[in-house]
């Protein structure tokens, strides 16, 4: 038999950093929106029946104001985040990146995922949209929630590693017996 | 003795030993204390006011009610192995019945305590805890030495037959000499001594300054009468004083915590023994150890032995302590020893990183310039040898840290090991091999693009281990190689 133990070229080795990644859905945008103004809105009823009851009439104006300053300002960087938000699929892993100031590269492979979920929250259903999560066995920031994604693609790509973690689990098991 | 060791039948629901009473009772006597403090201070601070015989009825109410509770504690408390399920079931609660049922194979470790009036009574604690996502402890107050290894022995063993590993570990016990223990306890915990001592210090200064106004002297005038002539004298006495006192307490703490500390390696795992008073026996299978970490600082290096700390695999990240288990003094022979049990070899690395120099960018401004603007802004500017003094000895301490947090922080790489040294005083380095990371987290600010640093977290299921100001395009090939050696297995499975 031969038995080859070549130096690895480590070069050779598939590259994270050179696969493509996709950007999420354009609709996760109004989803955004949506959730921006949600926020707005009850910061606002709350904001008012503050300044309803409090005697500095100059209240009345101010809160409003500075609630939707801050909320353009946070639909703003929302928005800034959202176009930086993409991910890969490889063969044996997932690949997500994100963030504005700091970006965050997070490959998780497919063997040691424990859990996936498919969460579609009620502005994402609108847009037939929904957020894919993967738990690992690491620690909690370990952890990928891809936001704006097609319901379709989420519940394929939860298919595809799901069958992965299948496969995986009948080797071991088969290994054992 | 051995002879009747050899079968208990765990099948069917038992109780703790008899005297698990006494041991329920204290257990929630230290309940009651800690919940009933206020009922307790309003009987003490009543004392004159009310006749004696409402402290005496009130008392005895409680502690016949805290006996009684004990003994239903006791009553309802059973446990048996279920065989045909392999599960180890745990049944107790008074009014609300708690049935915890534990799967041998997700057992995780299984620990035998004895605080000290468990060793009065010759009865054993018993914590059984698991990882994965449900993560569920039993735990076991009073049991008798056979039933307590019996059960030891019967959990450990199932759950060894699932996960053991391909080569036996020679079986070997080592025990570390009190002078060991001694050296390390006079050696570690600079920085709990430290703070302790800046705390006091601190602490000491602000009682002058709320006396200040009552002695009639103005803030102004005490710390004027404070020269740094008075402040040396007697400073130095007192933190010499206290010094002296945390070292004393240090050493009688490390050497009876960690009293007859004796390492077994079993065919499946490592069993821990350790403790004076609240003796400990902790099993952990080497299969499941994540990471190990060792610890010396300069003086431990000198006298040639380092604390090691062995990560396993955890469920609960917040109790990131209780993850790991510590060797209090590891001398080169026993370093090597454990690491041959875990890897089946030496780590060994071949390529060293080292961080760029932006790293001591961030720990300057919170060392120095943070501190003095707090400073300046909070005495304001005095041209006095105090204030002069302080600055610069502080100056320099800061320089001092940012120098070898620098110069100790290093990423060594090899074929089946990651190291990364990191620390100032006590340098610590943490051994992992790449296919037990869970997942790689690689993060860089927009303004490091250009410089092409990163920083890169490993995630294993014990703990993240972070190397920060990384050469980028140095490290990618690394980083999938990595990915490699983590997925490799996934494509064995597939073939």
């Amino acid at each position: 038999m031969q038995f080859d133990n070549n130096v690895q070229d480590i070069n050779s080795l598939p590259k994270f950093e050179a696969a493509a990644t996709t950007p999420v859905q354009r609709d996760y945008k109004k989803v955004i929106l949506l959730n921006t103004v949600t926020v707005a809105m009850i910061l606002m009823a709350v904001g008012f029946g503050v300044a309803w009851f409090s005697p500095l009439s100059m209240l009345k104006s101010v809160v409003p104001a500075v609630i939707l300053l801050l909320s353009a300002l946070v639909y703003y960087c929302e928005m800034l985040v959202f176009y930086r938000r993409s991910y890969a699929i490889r063969n044996h892993d997932l690949i997500y990146k994100r963030g504005l100031l700091a970006v965050k590269t997070t490959i998780v492979p497919f063997n040691k995922i424990q859990h996936v979920a498919v969460i579609e929250g009620i502005f994402q259903r609108m847009y037939q949209l929904a957020t894919l999560k993967v738990y690992t066995a690491g620690s909690n920031d370990a952890d990928i929630g891809i936001a704006g994604l097609s319901k379709d693609d989420a519940e394929k790509i939860k298919e595809v590693i799901l069958s992965k973690l299948i496969i995986q689990k009948d080797g071991s098991s088969e290994r054992q017996d | 003795m051995d002879h009747r060791n050899d079968k208990i039948d765990f099948s069917s629901p038992m109780k703790q030993a008899p005297l698990g009473i006494i041991i329920a009772f204290v257990d929630i006597f230290q309940h009651a204390l800690r919940q009933l403090w206020a009922l307790i201070a309003v009987l003490v601070l009543n004392m004159g006011k009310t006749p004696v015989w409402v402290h005496v009825v009130v008392i005895a109410a409680l502690i016949i009610g805290l006996i009684i509770l004990g003994f239903l504690k006791y009553q309802t408390l059973t446990f048996y192995f279920k065989a045909e399920n392999r599960e180890f079931v745990l049944t107790k609660g008074i009014l609300k019945k708690k049935k915890t049922a534990l799967q041998v194979e997700k057992i995780q470790q299984v620990v035998l305590t004895q605080n000290f009036i468990q060793k009065l009574l010759n009865l054993y604690g018993m914590k059984v805890s698991t990882a994965g996502s449900s993560a569920e402890e039993i735990k076991i107050g009073a049991l008798s030495f056979r039933v307590a290894e019996g059960l030891k022995n019967l959990l450990s063993e199932v759950s060894e037959n699932t996960n053991r590993s391909s080569e036996p570990v020679a079986e070997n016990a080592i025990t570390l000499p009190v002078s060991t223990l001694f050296k390390i306890a006079v050696t570690s915990n600079y920085l709990r001594s430290f703070s302790l001592l800046f705390a006091f210090v601190v602490g000491g200064l602000n009682f002058l300054k709320d006396l200040a106004p009552l002695s009639g002297f103005s803030e102004e005038e005490v710390f004027n009468q404070l020269n740094t002539n008075l402040l040396l004298t007697y400073l130095t006495r007192i933190v010499a004083l206290v010094l002296l006192l945390i070292f004393c307490i240090n050493i009688v703490r490390g050497v009876l915590f960690f009293f007859n500390y004796t390492i077994l390696f079993k065919p499946s795992g490592f069993h821990f023994q350790y403790g004076l008073f609240n003796s400990k026996s902790t099993l952990v299978q080497y299969s499941k150890v994540q990471v190990v970490k060792t610890v010396s600082n300069y003086f431990q290096r000198k006298m040639r032995f380092k604390r090691m700390f062995i990560y396993q695999k955890s469920s609960n990240f917040h109790a990131d302590k209780n993850a790991s288990v510590e060797i209090p003094g590891a001398d080169a022979a026993t370093e090597q020893q454990v690491f041959t049990a875990i890897f089946h070899q030496l780590p060994a690395t071949v390529e060293i990183f080292y961080p760029n120099y932006r790293k001591i960018i961030p720990s300057v401004f919170l060392l120095m310039v943070l501190p003095t603007a707090a400073f300046f802004l909070y005495y304001g500017y005095r041209p006095d040898g105090i204030y002069l003094f302080l600055l610069l000895t502080w100056a320099c301490f800061a320089s001092l840290i940012i120098y070898f947090g620098f110069r100790n922080n290093r990423l060594y790489v090899g074929d089946e090991f990651i190291i990364v040294q990191s620390g100032v005083w006590d340098v610590a380095q943490q051994i992992l091999q790449p296919e037990k990371i869970q997942a790689i987290t690689i993060k860089q600010m927009w303004w490091q693009v250009a410089a092409d640093v990163c920083h890169i977290t490993l995630h294993t299921s014990a703990k993240s281990v972070r190397f920060n100001y990384a050469n980028k395009s140095m490290l990618l090939p690394y980083l999938n190689k990595w990915l490699y050696d983590m997925e490799k297995n996934d494509e064995g499975a597939n073939d």
